[in-house]
């Protein structure tokens, strides 16, 4: 969920990295940044299983193979609140993927990583967490296991919290006590004094018993789904990413209304939280043809961001006004699901997958032997001329990035956007 | 009360902004201009919100360069990040 830079990968684990590279965070073995997906050729015999991005920091998981010990962890980029955990001396940064030291033989099934913080789940439910410490404990420079009785089934990270979410439907948070009071400054030292600090796990206030399905941990806000689907915000809210109309921060989860609101068909909702911004994905519980656009809802929630955009991309030839707007919202919303977050968003709002293998299906012609489909840019840019020769109920528009253009929600997308954005 | 503390080391030169940057929570970033050192100014502020953060650093590091810097030129204005 880093700001500044990315990591992609293909459907056979390979990587991809671009971005800003001055921490050595895309793992080439220099400084360098790229703004194209350039290929981490040091995992170019794996199978990369998962990868996950900090501010400055990159980590990527390895799943068991042969002649290893086990799972591995490798990081890169700047590790001098160790993060990186390859060394119990500071390291200031490297380029190239060193292993993660003291989780060997456990079994990781996740990772996570935003800010300086590290953090990985093991099969047993047992959360490791290094890096910059939690509410102003000293940094971590190996994995440390959080002792608590919960056994966690999803870590998501801010920048000064982690969220855990329980195999029970608990929702836990940890380092919370700026939580939501980041504008209120008086309370901020009032709370910190309060706190003590061997207790830094607390369970997420005010639920009252209400089950969680889903959490999402932002810079400095957090968002879950409740059992009963409803998408709920706290924290920091000053740039409306809490989506509740207002910029108002909040200490616990409160409801948000969506604006097209999916009416009772079953529903599955993720959402997602970067810096500033709050994104919730709405699918249809239906197979994906033949309304292959017609069945994801994106809200995006994050008022505030429009400021940055004014006059900063070139404008449209269209005479219309609010296409304006469009193009620029488009091309933000495109923007932030590729550089500031994770692909596992991406993949759930492009279905790279899901289209790669309608259109596998659909277009059998296609064949595994293509070598270029070990990139995963050039599969989407040949899916958006399929998909967009399936989708014949709309006429075609060319917004944002053009080897997105498939995702043609756009317009279900700015209507959402524009919508949130006139509540603030 | 200030965000976080961040050493001027941590901190990157934006040759476009003049300034010493680095990230806000919101997206865009803190930045603080060689001139505001100078004068130590120890508070770098986010154009785009309300946070700040502290910056440490040693004001005689930057008070040697000060002779090469023209005088009279008013310090370019923070400006907002795109931050997509």
């Amino acid at each position: 969920m880093d700001i500044e830079f990315a990591l992609l990968f293909s459907d056979c684990g390979s990587v991809f990295t671009c971005g800003d590279g001055s921490f050595g965070q895309l793992g080439h073995g220099d400084y360098k940044s790229y703004c194209s997906p350039i290929k981490l050729s040091y995992f170019v015999n794996n199978h990369v299983e998962q990868m996950a991005c900090g501010m400055r920091h990159s980590l990527v998981l390895l799943k068991f193979q042969q002649g290893h010990s086990g799972d591995q962890i490798y990081a890169f980029g700047s590790g001098k609140r160790g993060q990186l955990g390859i060394s119990k001396d500071k390291v200031k940064s490297v380029s190239l993927p060193e292993v993660t030291c003291g989780l060997d033989g456990i079994n990781i099934v996740s990772i996570a990583a935003n800010g300086d913080h590290s953090a990985a789940l093991s099969n047993d439910g047992k959360l490791y967490t290094w890096g910059r410490g939690f509410q102003g404990k000293s940094d971590a420079y190996y994995p440390e296991h959080l002792t608590t009785s919960f056994c966690s089934t999803k870590a998501t990270l801010g920048w000064n919290h982690a969220l855990l979410l329980t195999g029970n439907g608990e929702a836990c948070i940890l380092g919370g006590n700026r939580h939501g009071v980041l504008s209120r400054p008086d309370k901020v030292s009032a709370l910190e004094n309060m706190q003590d600090s061997n207790d830094l796990l607390e369970e997420v206030p005010g639920l009252d018993g209400e089950k969680v399905v889903d959490i999402a941990a932002g810079s400095e806000h957090s968002a879950l789904i409740t059992e009963k689907g409803v998408v709920k915000t706290w924290g920091w809210g000053e740039h409306g990413q809490l989506g509740l109309g207002n910029t108002v921060d909040q200490t616990s989860p409160q409801p948000v209304t969506l604006y097209n609101e999916v009416p009772t068909e079953a529903v599955t909702s993720k959402v997602y939280c970067g810096s500033g911004f709050t994104i919730v994905i709405r699918t249809k519980d239906a197979p994906l043809p033949p309304r292959l656009l017609g069945d994801v809802t994106v809200d995006l929630i994050a008022s505030y961001k429009i400021k940055f955009m004014e006059g900063r991309l070139p404008k449209h030839d269209a005479n219309d006004e609010e296409y304006d707007l469009c193009y620029r919202c488009n091309n933000l919303v495109i923007s932030w699901i590729f550089h500031a977050m994770s692909t596992e968003i991406a993949d759930d709002i492009i279905g790279s997958r899901k289209i790669l293998k309608y259109s596998e299906e659909c277009f059998p012609c296609k064949g595994q032997n293509d070598s270029r489909s070990s990139n995963l840019v050039l599969p989407l840019f040949e899916c958006k001329w399929e998909a967009r020769a399936l989708r014949d109920d709309q006429e075609s528009t060319i917004l944002g990035s053009p080897w997105l253009d498939f995702l043609e929600a756009p317009y279900d997308l700015i209507r959402n956007y524009t919508r949130l954005l006139r509540l603030v | 009360m200030s965000y976080d503390d961040v050493e001027i080391e941590d901190m990157e030169w934006n040759e476009e902004l003049k300034a010493y940057t680095y990230p806000c929570p919101c997206g865009d970033l803190f930045q603080i201009t060689k001139d505001d050192l100078k004068l130590g100014e120890e508070i770098a502020r986010c154009p785009s919100c309300s946070l700040y953060i502290t910056v440490i650093y040693n004001m005689e590091d930057f008070l040697v360069q000060s002779d090469q810097t023209k005088k009279g030129i008013d310090p370019p204005k923070q400006q907002p990040v795109t931050v997509a």
